[in-house]
């Protein structure tokens, strides 16, 4: 359990840390922007930690709500187990896709960009989607279903939320 | 005038981009016109645009003007949010890596230094910004950035101000600069001149000491305004950014078309980059290059592994 726990919030870290990121680009014009950036990945894992501790939160209240608590605990793990399989193979590709970015050709750099990071962002909320969807596939009681899906429905906007977060601090730079 | 109801079925209506429409300025003394909001979202609902006209129609205005300072901070953001792109597709160290082989030719052709690299209409002066803080010329060079815009000039002073670079920006017509470029330089500029108005803005470019222009554009191809699109979507946050830059990769001009005009001039002019690699695979950005007839064989030899880019120069 505790490894299935452990790889969940790090690969929500990750996503975290990416998301600051994404939130934070475009809004700064200077050329030298690597502690912009770090700011920016600090702010995405600070905001990663309150959202880690809301699944928590949702979590807890479904194995209170649920009619076996230790059988909702079990299949949460299963649940968890399964939807790293789906993350998993996300954040490698692009994990993967920022080794070839190390290549120094501008063209490659370039195209790491267009035909990986570009749809990779554009496909994030279908993969938090899928990634829930295929751990409940294996079958799971009522609170458990209940929780995956509040899970998708903080995940899934957690990139918007930061932009939001991202506006505010324009205004009052942070 | 014809409304958008009067428009030919099946004609093409005419491609507008918002952030040519909500400034105005007079070519002659560069003082900024006012712009009534109205009369340019009647300008785009008549080109059949709606959520264009709509962009406008939400932006502040006083006794029906556009604000000004509304419009200008608008657009610094737009144009942050394009440099973003930029980087993403690392267009500083593109140039780069065209100018130094450009430079290098013109080391070895005899061209006295220094070089005097103009940006044409540089916006908040990102490629120049970049040069002067990360390339290493072996040449002098001097780094020049130029926009009509006044707003955005002041913030690409105030950017390079803020990074210490060695560069400058000016409120001026490029051509009309005491000491006209050695290399003119532009990023998806190209478009925003059509018909006579495109031979004109190139036949300009034929001054005395000018070696070379260097123009990158959105290059039209099928692929074009679907990934520009994606791109635009996922990337840019204010909806003027994401309908300007999907109508700029729609109204690209081609080869043919940049090539029958710059042709008007005394350079020797082709296309550079029109591929990746020698894939047929179309790069998103093509490059416009002009260069002194006697400088070419310079430049073949300096462009290195990189001569197989460069298209046929005539």
């Amino acid at each position: 359990m505790i490894s299935t726990v452990f790889a969940l919030y790090v690969l929500l870290t990750l996503d975290a840390m990416f998301s600051g990121i994404c939130a934070a680009s475009g809004r700064d014009a200077r050329i030298d922007k690597r502690a912009y950036f770090v700011n920016a990945m600090i702010h995405g894992i600070g905001w990663g930690q309150v959202a880690c501790l809301l699944g928590l939160l949702i979590l807890t209240v479904a194995v209170y709500a649920s009619s076996d608590p230790g059988l909702a605990v079990e299949q949460m793990v299963g649940v968890g187990g399964r939807m790293i399989r789906v993350y998993v193979v996300y954040a490698v590709t692009i994990l993967s896709f920022f080794v070839v970015r190390a290549i120094p050709s501008v063209d490659i750099r370039s195209m790491t960009s267009t035909v990986a990071f570009g749809p990779l962002t554009l496909v994030r909320p279908a993969v938090i989607v899928l990634g829930i969807g295929w751990g409940l596939a294996g079958g799971a009681q009522p609170s458990v279903v209940v929780a995956g899906l509040l899970i998708a429905m903080l995940m899934v906007p957690f990139r918007t939320l930061l932009n939001r977060w991202f506006d505010l601090a324009e205004r009052s730079p942070l | 005038m014809v409304g958008v109801g009067e428009i030919p079925a099946g004609s093409r209506p005419e491609l507008l981009e918002i952030s040519d429409l909500i400034v105005d300025f007079d070519i002659e003394t560069m003082s900024r016109r006012p712009v009534n909001r109205d009369e340019v979202v009647e300008r785009l609902s008549m080109v059949g645009d709606r959520p264009a006209a709509r962009i406008v129609a939400g932006m502040p205005a006083n006794d029906g003007v556009l604000d000004p300072d509304a419009v200008d901070r608008l657009l610094i953001r737009v144009h942050c949010e394009m440099q973003r792109l930029s980087e993403e597709f690392q267009h500083g160290r593109r140039v780069f890596e065209f100018l130094a082989s450009l430079l290098a030719a013109l080391d070895q052709a005899g061209v006295p230094p220094p070089y005097r690299i103009v940006d044409i209409g540089c916006g908040t002066g990102y490629v120049i910004r970049w040069l002067s803080a990360l390339a290493d010329f072996p040449q002098e060079v001097e780094l020049i950035g130029v926009d009509f815009n006044e707003a955005l000039v002041r913030e690409a002073q105030r950017l390079s101000a803020a990074e210490q670079l060695d560069c400058r920006f000016e409120v001026i017509n490029a051509f009309k600069m005491a000491r006209p470029a050695t290399v003119y330089l532009s990023t998806g500029v190209l478009h925003h001149f059509r018909g006579d108005g495109l031979d004109d803005f190139l036949l300009q470019h034929d001054q005395p000491d000018t070696q070379a222009f260097v123009h990158y554009d959105f290059q039209p191809t099928p692929l074009a305004r679907p990934g520009a699109w994606a791109f635009h979507y996922i990337r840019m946050r204010e909806p003027l950014s994401r309908h300007d830059g999907v109508v700029s990769a729609r109204r690209a001009h081609d080869a043919d078309t940049l090539l029958k005009s710059a042709r008007r001039t005394s350079f020797a002019c082709g296309m550079y980059g029109t591929r990746v690699w020698k894939l047929p695979i179309p790069r998103v950005f093509h490059t416009l290059l002009g260069v002194r007839p006697d400088v070419i064989d310079a430049f073949r030899q300096t462009l290195g592994r990189r001569v197989g880019r460069l298209g046929p120069l005539a």
